[in-house]
């Protein structure tokens, strides 16, 4: 129903305003000015499907119809300009509608309302007023009422950001007509019943066109760049970039969410004379999971959706033996450090909310490449458990593994971007392989890292 | 066997519509049809719409001196449109020299199809010649006269700026005509078109009365499209 059909309450009958198509009305071609009585209204509103509530809003607001091809509503502009310009006499003044202005949209600040003398004094700009005045309809669409002198054009187009407001007196109805420099023709047509008042219309023309959060008005500078920027369309056109960046984070082998019994085997070992544990398939019932690691990345992506990253991080951890146990007593530490590389394929996506800020949210997959490295010294230059020492647990040269990566980049002022990143990560030998220390070794982790990007179409 | 008949005269009727399609009009929102006989008709003489092509080829055969054919010719059909709009409304003339105030703008008819218009601006009525204000004008904006010519060269874009090859002699005398019915009042253009005549030159001999008829036929054409 896409139809606009306008019904006014005049004493317990609807009078049918305008309507643009022919629907069968209670048996009646609607027209402007026909009448229909509410009972016979109720009797038929069932034929709308559901637009009956909308036919209901329209009766409780009969006060106030709205014709429009355009159901954005203006700008509205913090302490903005409105020219009030009438053919004919005067219908809406100056303060009445700069205070309802204020009192309908407290975040306006401070409007300027003031009657455009100059619009009426104009002779070429006032034969279009008397053309609107003549041509005015219910019938008509914005799009039928658009000046065509080039001089009133022009006038139009130099409004800036000042709203025009056009009022006159026709067929026992007051026109309004919003202008302003987007359109040339009008952006807003309203009606009011001619014995409204001018207190009344600025109310109800505050609130339904000017309620929305006003914006800052530009310096004609700042109009001029503004004009010369690059159209959205091309500004939206995906982008290649490369970074490099720094990171640090924290992995564990607990992911959150899940049950603590997963891990309590596997955490709650300990290495026992150098070699021995319960369970050594994860590398966790030697060393110590949770820990700090550091990073260092290089990557690339191309129309800001599928990338290639490489990373090497470095962690340490200490292994898991009972300090108080004698054996030890002849170690000063003993410790495995981590080196990884991770080859990750990323997809991602970016929004723009803002103009030097970039939100790029993306899903990765990496594949990991992970070696330990001993670290371990001795108090004593003889060690009393040689034969233990000489035989204590030795990782794989090097394990693979996969890890899922989601992650948040931000970017901001185009080259600099903080990244924050969260996933979980396996590691193992391939099951061909005997020795089975470390054979699936998982750990979470969460990262932050600090980047720098160059970017290019 | 009936309904195949029909069948075939649907599709010749399909083919006609399609081959008349060189003739626009377009009409505004709030058009009502014809005005009646009692209103009042301005007829805007032609002036500068008026265009001859081939004026050497006229002059010789109407016999007109060729410096003078362009206005005599004008002159003449301002003549015989006025005297033809006569016998529908009782008209009245409107000056070309009130063309000058009106602008130059471009009406869409179709897709492809434009017109170059001529309106008077919005919120000034347009005077006759003895200073009463018509409710109505009939505006032509451009009135073109030749030989085999088509509309479409003329005003669908996609078929304009064919190179055709100046003929000696040519088969039809054509006349291609856009008007537009004018609301005086509101200053809106109520109904526009294309109009187009081709009347055959039989061993290329041809006189005032043949123009006269073409004439005739073209401005026959336009009422109906009212």
């Amino acid at each position: 129903m896409s139809e606009k059909i306008i019904i006014l309450m005049e004493n317990g009958e609807l009078r049918i305003e305008n309507t643009i198509s022919v629907v069968e009305f209670a048996g009646k071609q609607p027209q402007a000015g026909n009448t229909i009585s509410v009972a016979e209204f109720a009797g038929l509103s069932h034929k709308f499907h559901g637009f009956k509530w909308f036919l209901f809003f329209l009766i409780l607001n009969s006060q106030f119809s709205i014709l429009n091809s355009y159901a954005a509503s203006p700008t509205v502009w913090k302490d903005g300009e409105f020219l009030l310009w009438s053919h004919g006499k005067q219908h809406i003044s100056a303060t009445d509608f700069c205070f309802a202005l204020r009192y309908e949209n407290e975040r306006i600040g401070n409007p300027n309302c003031y009657e455009a003398g100059d619009w009426e004094r104009d002779s070429t700009v006032a034969l279009y007023a008397k053309w609107l005045n003549a041509n005015l309809d219910s019938r008509l669409k914005a799009e039928d009422l658009r000046p065509r002198n080039s001089h009133v054009i022009e006038r139009l187009q130099s409004l800036k950001d000042k709203n025009l407001l056009f009022s006159t007196a026709k067929d026992d109805k007051l026109w309004f007509l919003l202008f302003d420099e987007t359109s040339l023709e009008p952006r807003k047509i309203a009606t009011f019943p001619l014995s409204m008042d001018s207190a009344a219309i600025a109310k109800k023309i505050a609130s339904n066109w000017f309620g929305s959060t006003p914006q800052i008005r530009l310096t004609d500078a700042e109009r001029a760049k503004k004009q010369s920027e690059p159209d959205a369309y091309f500004a939206e056109q995906p982008m290649h970039d490369v970074w490099f960046g720094i990171g640090a984070g924290k992995s564990r082998a607990k992911i959150p969410l899940t049950p603590n019994s997963w891990y309590k085997n596997t955490l709650d070992s300990k290495v026992k004379n150098y070699n021995n544990v319960r369970d050594s398939t994860s590398a966790w019932s030697f060393i110590e999971d949770s820990t700090p690691f550091y990073s260092a990345y290089i990557g690339g992506s191309l129309y800001d959706f599928i990338g290639l990253e490489l990373e090497y991080r470095r962690s340490v951890h200490d292994v898991k033996y009972d300090k108080s146990d004698e054996v030890y007593k002849e170690l000063s530490y003993w410790r495995f450090n981590r080196h990884e590389f991770l080859l990750s394929l990323i997809f991602m996506t970016v929004f723009k909310p803002y103009s030097q800020i970039e939100i790029e949210p993306y899903a990765s997959a990496s594949v990991i490449f992970s070696m330990f490295a001993e670290d371990i010294a001795s108090i004593e230059s003889s060690l009393e458990y040689y034969d233990s020492y000489t035989n204590r647990f030795k990782f794989r040269d090097y394990y693979t593994g996969v890890s899922m990566n989601l992650g948040l980049r931000t970017a901001i002022f185009k080259n600099y971007g903080i990244n924050f990143k969260t996933g979980i990560a396996n590691r193992g030998t391939s099951t061909m392989v005997q020795e089975v220390i470390g054979s699936s070794t998982t750990d979470a982790y969460v990262a932050a890292g600090l980047e720098y990007h160059i970017r290019w179409r | 066997m009936v309904s195949g008949k029909y069948l075939v005269a649907s599709v010749l009727i399909g083919i006609q519509i399609i081959s008349c399609s060189s003739s626009f009009t377009n009409s505004h929102k709030l058009y009502k049809g014809m005005p009646a006989k009692s209103e009042n008709i301005g007829y805007v003489e032609l002036g500068d719409a008026f265009m001859l092509t081939r004026a050497d080829w006229f002059a010789e055969k109407l016999n007109i001196q060729s410096d003078s054919i362009y206005s005599k010719l004008e002159t003449l059909t301002d003549s015989i449109i006025f005297s033809e709009i006569q016998k529908t409304w009782t008209p009245s003339v409107v000056q070309k020299k009130e063309r000058e105030s009106f602008s130059r703008e471009t009406l869409k008819m179709d897709k492809t199809v434009f017109i170059k218009t001529r309106f008077p601006q919005q919120g000034i009525e347009v005077p006759d010649r003895e200073g009463k204000v018509p409710s109505y004008l009939l505006i032509i904006h451009e009135y073109t006269i030749g030989g085999d010519l088509e509309a479409q060269n003329f005003y669908d874009y996609t078929k304009a700026n064919l190179e055709m090859a100046q003929k000696r002699s040519f088969k039809n005398l054509s006349i291609i005509a856009t008007f537009t019915l004018w609301d005086n009042k509101k200053q809106i253009p109520l109904r526009s078109g294309i109009v187009s005549t081709q009347m055959p030159i039989k061993n290329d001999s041809f006189n005032i009365d043949e123009f006269t008829k073409a004439t005739k036929q073209v401005i026959a054409q336009c009422l109906r499209k009212l």
